[in-house]
């Protein structure tokens, strides 16, 4: 099936005051229409600025190169008066604070009927149905009430389903969602979750998921990309990850995550610190960290490379680094 | 009042980051800053070139050819001639214009220290007695900053000095007793945090110990607001004094000021041009720079202000 | 809202009562005080003093009486002009000067926020550099000295501009005075409205609208421009005040028949039944724009406006 976005080669670097700071370094990847990406890694890791850069949402300072089709179309390099036709209609994003999202000075409706009548030329009538529906939609009570109301009378959790009701608006073929359980209550993720299910399987959109939780992972993707120091380092379908997981950093994800059978006297931790984008060690960049280290790995940097059944990683370690009975 | 520096947005913003950390961290955060003011060119430009300004205003009337009162029959109302050591001209009574001018700005930023001492000791005590005992007291006294803030208190200096005649000390006090509305809300703010973290680990350990805790954390977290304060204060302060010495309520002969010489120089600016310009663009020389410090100032303290 | 208007104007009243009972012991008590100065007073003068405050009665009447007067726009006796009482002074010269301020005021304020924004949505680049440049200028150079560099320049060497006095109706005449009065207001104004619209531009929610594909100027228009403005209406009624005391020195640098003139003739022959029965009529003036400004806040943020 025809992906409905690819990524080739992404690279976002920012200007800072003396020399370039490369946050996103040659990432690669493709959704296909229909499925849940997850995409995985720590703070800094330059998830977020990857598709803040295809978005055409970057700071002031920052450059983006490569590409990222949409539908045909090259999103990178576009000017944002002609991405404007693209954005909020076929690709949309919501993002990590839901209350600091929405315009505190506008009324919530006022704010989901102009994308409608931006993008598909709607009457204001017409409009406000639709929105009305797809408040119902995202399950909230008082859909026409809250219509009318402004975002400082709702809470984060509501705030966040009306976000991604107004992502869905126009039916876009692809919704990037960053980190969007983060700021609430785990009750509530729960039920986020549920919700972006049922969505995705309704409306037939693909669904980034940017997110550092392993259990939003498990619980709502079908496949997944690990990122690290702005690179792809494995990617391949939630089961193949999570079972057989053949990036070192991988596994140090999935052992870090507490698990709620087992009884801890210590948390697992991956040893050492996040990288510093501006000191990148020689060779692979998680080198300072990895078990499975081997002289190549500070000579020369591992490619992202297909193997198995649609996978891929970028570490020169050849072995799988699960044993099938060490499965949990 | 809102200043030419915007002192108040400043000091609050600096005050709010002062408040969430502890005073340890708040003389880094300070150290930071002024690391950061450093890198900027124009402040630091601006502050060497202030630093001179003060210097030769203070000590170069030892080393003038002539005395600021003095009077050159030979030459009155004459352009600048080096030659009888007139650098900068004289002025209608004969007084050479360059002692006058470094007496004149000796004078305004004698005026800018003390009243900005005053407005800083008035502003300390008002903003810790409000913050210290809050509650209605609090509110009270800070309605009414607030309200002051919109005063034309110009006005009220010129009340005072109506009242109360041209005395440089009705100067000094008067424009301080106006200016210190922004560090008593720093201080009230300051005092108010203070108040609900230590407070409570006092009242565990035993009460007598609050008040030496309160000094002890109180002070050191003072001296970074205090002294920008005082670097934001400064100019307008010497815009208040010249503009009073301009309408002829401020000092008095024979001293003179940077303002009252504008104003001399101002009725005869189509002959005596020089009597204008020299005054003016020391003036001016010195208020663009203390507003490149304190801009820079703001910069060091929140650089994503751009 | 209409609680909050209300509450706002109750507040006002306390601050005019400090004001008012300020004034009137600083008249009565002051050293130097009407009836203790070193030159005898003129015996008309000293007739209108002794009618006027009564001096007959006790003080808490007098007080009284004061304010009474006050509130019927009495504003009390000159100490040096002998037939007018200062609101008769006054009335001949403020509504100048309110005409003056007030289009300095909204000519200044209307430039100053477009300014403003272009230099932010500019940011950067040479409309930014120009404007800060501007406003470096403004805010530093006193009004005194820009009043007489102006007049000098335009009405003087160039003679482009007549250099002061006024002839009613006539433009020509109101060109400088208005433009050296709304320079620092002007400066001030735009200096905030960039720093605000930067701040704005780079919201959360301003991120989200571009996401949306409003397109640039449905995000400024609607999406950062209300927010953006708070900041500079809040500064609105410290500006005024600014305004009021900047048209002091420009109509007595231009010569125009405004307050100034008078107030500044006051305060140097120490008259201060003028000088005071003046400040109380600009404090009000203020107290009342100030409300307004306030009010206006509060319809412009929802959070406000419907709680």
């Amino acid at each position: 099936m025809a992906a409905v976005l690819d990524v080739k080669d992404l690279t976002v670097s920012f200007a800072l005051h003396d020399h370039d700071l490369v946050a996103v370094d040659h990432l690669s990847f493709s959704v296909s229409p229909g499925e849940t990406l997850a995409v995985v890694g720590e703070s800094g890791s330059g998830k977020s600025q990857a598709f803040l850069s295809i978005m055409g949402l970057l700071a002031r300072n920052g450059r983006a190169s490569g590409h990222a089709i949409l539908d045909g179309v090259d999103l990178i390099g576009l000017p944002p008066s002609q991405l404007d036709a693209y954005r909020g209609r076929d690709i949309a994003m919501i993002f990590q604070d839901p209350m600091t999202s929405l315009n505190p000075y506008l009324r919530i409706g006022q704010q989901m009927s102009e994308v409608l009548v931006q993008h598909k030329q709607m009457s204001k009538k017409k409009a406000r149905a639709d929105a009305i529906r797809m408040l119902d939609a995202v399950k909230l009570a008082d859909a026409s009430g809250i219509f009318e109301r402004y975002p400082h009378e709702c809470s984060g959790g509501m705030r966040q389903r009306i976000m991604i009701a107004m992502a869905l608006l126009c039916r876009p073929k692809v919704l990037i969602a960053d980190e969007p359980t983060t700021a609430l209550d785990v009750t509530v993720q729960a039920q986020m979750l549920e919700l972006f299910s049922s969505l995705t399987d309704e409306f037939g959109t693909a669904l980034v998921i940017i997110t550092h939780d392993l259990g939003v992972v498990a619980g709502l993707a079908d496949r997944m990309m690990v990122v690290y120091a702005g690179r792809a380092v494995e990617t391949g379908t939630v089961e193949q990850l999570f079972y057989d997981p053949h990036h070192p950093y991988t596994l140090g994800l999935l052992n870090s995550t507490p698990h709620v059978e087992t009884r801890a006297r210590r948390l697992n931790t991956i040893s050492g610190s996040p990288p510093n984008l501006e000191h990148l060690p020689r060779g692979c960049p998680f080198n300072p960290r990895c078990a499975y280290r081997c002289d190549r790995c500070f000579a020369e940097r591992p490619a992202l490379t297909p193997f198995g059944e649609g996978r891929a990683k970028a570490c020169f370690y050849g072995a799988p680094l699960v044993q099938a009975e060490e499965v949990a | 009042m809102a200043g030419i520096t915007g002192k108040d947005a400043v000091l609050t913003r600096y005050a709010d980051k002062l408040e969430q950390i502890d005073a340890p961290k708040g003389r880094s955060l300070t150290q930071d800053a002024i690391r950061r003011l450093v890198r900027n060119r124009a402040a630091l430009v601006s502050i060497v070139i202030v630093v001179l300004i003060v210097l030769i205003a203070f000590i170069g009337p030892r080393f003038a050819p002539w005395d600021y009162s003095k009077v050159d029959w030979t030459s009155i109302r004459k352009p600048p001639d080096v030659a009888k050591l007139h650098f900068f001209g004289t002025d209608a009574n004969g007084r050479d214009l360059l002692s006058r001018v470094l007496q004149g700005t000796q004078m305004s930023l004698i005026v800018a220290g003390v009243a900005t001492a005053v407005s800083v000791i008035i502003g300390i005590i008002y903003g810790a007695i409000a913050g210290y005992f809050g509650g209605r007291l609090d509110a009270v006294m800070m309605r009414f900053v607030d309200v002051m803030y919109a005063m034309p208190y110009v006005l009220f200096v010129i009340i005072l000095v109506v009242i109360f005649g041209r005395s440089p000390v009705m100067l000094f006090v008067g424009i301080g007793a106006l200016e210190w509305l922004t560090m008593a809300r720093i201080v009230r703010g300051q005092t108010l945090s203070l108040k609900e973290r230590e407070f409570i680990e006092a009242a565990r350990a035993g009460g007598a110990r609050s008040m030496s805790i309160i000094t002890r954390h109180i002070i050191p977290n003072l001296t970074g607001p205090v002294v920008i304060y005082a670097t934001l204060t400064v100019p307008e302060i010497i815009i208040t004094e010249s503009f009073l010495s301009y309408l002829g309520l401020g000092v008095q002969e024979p001293q003179t000021s940077l303002g009252t010489l504008i104003s001399a120089g101002a009725q005869v600016a189509e002959s005596q041009t020089w009597l204008l310009v020299f005054p003016a663009v020391v003036l001016v020389t010195m208020l663009l720079c203390l507003t490149y410090i304190g801009d820079g100032l703001r910069d060091a303290l929140d650089p994503k202000d751009r | 809202m209409l609680s909050y208007a209300f509450k706002r104007v109750l507040s006002m009243l306390p601050v005019a009562f400090i004001a008012v009972t300020a004034c009137f012991f600083i008249m009565r008590l002051a050293p130097g005080g009407p009836f203790d100065r070193e030159r005898a007073l003129p015996p008309e003068i000293k007739a209108n003093l002794l009618a006027a405050y009564n001096m007959d009665q006790s003080l808490p009447v007098q007080y009284m009486l004061y304010v009474w007067r006050l509130l019927h726009g009495d504003l009390g006796p000159s100490m040096v002009v002998k037939t007018y009482s200062v609101s008769q002074l006054l009335g001949l010269g403020l509504p100048f000067t309110l005409t003056l301020g007030f289009s300095a005021f909204i000519i200044a304020t209307t430039v100053g926020i477009l300014a403003g924004i272009l230099a932010a949505v500019y940011q950067n680049k040479w409309p930014d550099y120009v404007l800060v440049l501007f406003v470096m200028v403004g805010v530093v150079v006193p009004n005194f000295l820009t009043a007489h560099l102006l007049q000098l320049v335009f009405g003087v060497y160039l003679d482009w501009l007549p250099a002061g006095g006024y002839l009613p109706g006539s433009i020509p005449h109101l060109v400088m005075p208005v433009t050296v009065l709304s320079l620092a207001h002007l400066a001030r104004v735009s200096r905030l409205m960039r720093g605000s619209m930067i701040e704005v531009l780079g919201s959360n929610y301003v991120r989200t609208a571009r996401a949306k594909g409003l397109g640039t100027r449905l995000v400024l228009a609607r999406h950062a421009l209300k927010p953006a403005l708070l900041p500079v209406v809040s500064y609105l009624g410290p500006g005024l005040s600014y305004l009021l005391t900047g048209s002091l020195v420009v109509e007595q640098v231009f010569g125009l028949p405004g307050i100034g003139k008078y107030f500044i003739q006051a305060a140097l022959n120490r008259d201060y039944g003028l000088v005071l029965g003046t400040v109380v009529l600009y404090m009000f003036i203020i107290l009342i724009l100030n409300l307004i400004v306030d009010l206006v806040y509060a319809w412009l943020d929802p959070k406000v406006r419907y709680s």
